[in-house]
């Protein structure tokens, strides 16, 4: 099925938000500083980020791979808290209520947008390139899984996580545990 | 060696970079909706676990697994077709026949698909209720 972009980045902005500040609350973990800041912004254009951080190329290049995949960490655990309590009376018992509903929109669009994007990439390649041999070992796996997450979007792998997170996770640990 | 410590001459004040009040008002939704989903976990979590756990030891020949999942069921105001014909197979199970036929007859004018219908009636037929 065909959704514009925009659409999906409207319905979900709450996980644009959360991960824009993931990646800030990340560089001002790790010291980098922060120029500029676009928690969220809605375009036609194609092309166009929903949000992004612009920061300093840090000397230490880890520190610009762990900004750089930040939200992944937020957004998942975020998305799996937010969603768990939610999830079970919704698709276990079938007995939600709106505040269930309510949460399971945060959570799910919250963990939609746990992937870095391909602005992230390529900041991580950037800093990476002159990098130490054992950050190039960890970087570069990382940028090639973003890419292929990129491509998996096309095939709504984004959203296939977000429901994953909030839906499955809880039924899985449900089971495991009884 | 101290590690130097990055861009500190010319690090702008995390105030200098103010989050608009609609980042703000989405921040704290998202961390109410953090602490509301970290006092829901325990509850809905025990209740799933609960009903799961009296299920599997009523599958291992456990009769008394039934009263596990009778204790969650008891609390959910009108669940899914789902779980109330698993609560029935249960009765079924446990030998609670005037149970299940209580579930079953409640179902009647909800809508079932084949297999939910073929479940319902499998219930129907070991208890001895007419379904249509």
């Amino acid at each position: 099925m065909l959704i514009p972009g925009f659409l999906i980045t409207l319905v979900t902005f709450p996980g644009v938000i959360v991960h824009e500040f993931a990646h800030a609350l990340f560089c001002r973990m790790l010291g980098l500083n922060i120029y500029e800041v676009k928690y969220f912004q809605f375009s036609l254009g194609r092309g166009v980020p929903a949000g992004y951080v612009v920061h300093e190329i840090s000397p230490e290049p880890w520190r610009d791979v762990m900004a750089g995949i930040g939200p992944f960490f937020v957004n998942t655990f975020l998305a799996a808290v937010i969603g768990f309590p939610a999830a079970i009376p919704t698709f276990k018992f079938g007995t939600p209520d709106l505040l269930d509903l309510f949460l399971l929109w945060i959570a799910i669009s919250i963990g939609m947008h746990a992937f870095p994007s391909t602005g992230d990439a390529a900041s991580i390649s950037q800093s990476i390139k002159t990098a130490p041999l054992w950050t190039k070992l960890v970087g570069y796996p990382i940028v090639g899984l973003i890419w292929i997450v990129t491509i998996g979007r096309f095939f709504w792998l984004d959203a296939l996580y977000g429901i994953g997170v909030v839906c499955l996770l809880p039924n899985l640990i449900v089971w495991i545990a009884s | 060696m101290v590690p130097p410590v990055v861009g500190a001459p010319a690090r702008v004040p995390l105030d200098r970079i103010p989050m608009p009040p609609y980042v703000i008002v989405l921040l704290a939704v998202t961390l109410l909706c953090f602490v509301a989903g970290l006092a829901k976990i325990p509850g809905s979590m025990s209740s799933a676990i609960r009903f799961e756990h009296g299920s599997k030891n009523l599958a291992k020949g456990d009769v008394n697994g039934v009263d596990d999942m009778e204790a969650v069921f008891t609390k959910l105001d009108d669940p899914s077709v789902d779980i109330k014909l698993r609560m029935a197979e249960a009765y079924v199970t446990a030998h609670r026949p005037q149970q299940a036929a209580k579930i079953i007859n409640k179902m009647s004018g909800e809508k079932l698909d084949k297999d939910e219908m073929a479940r319902a009636k499998a219930v129907a037929e070991a208890v001895g209720v007419v379904t249509d």
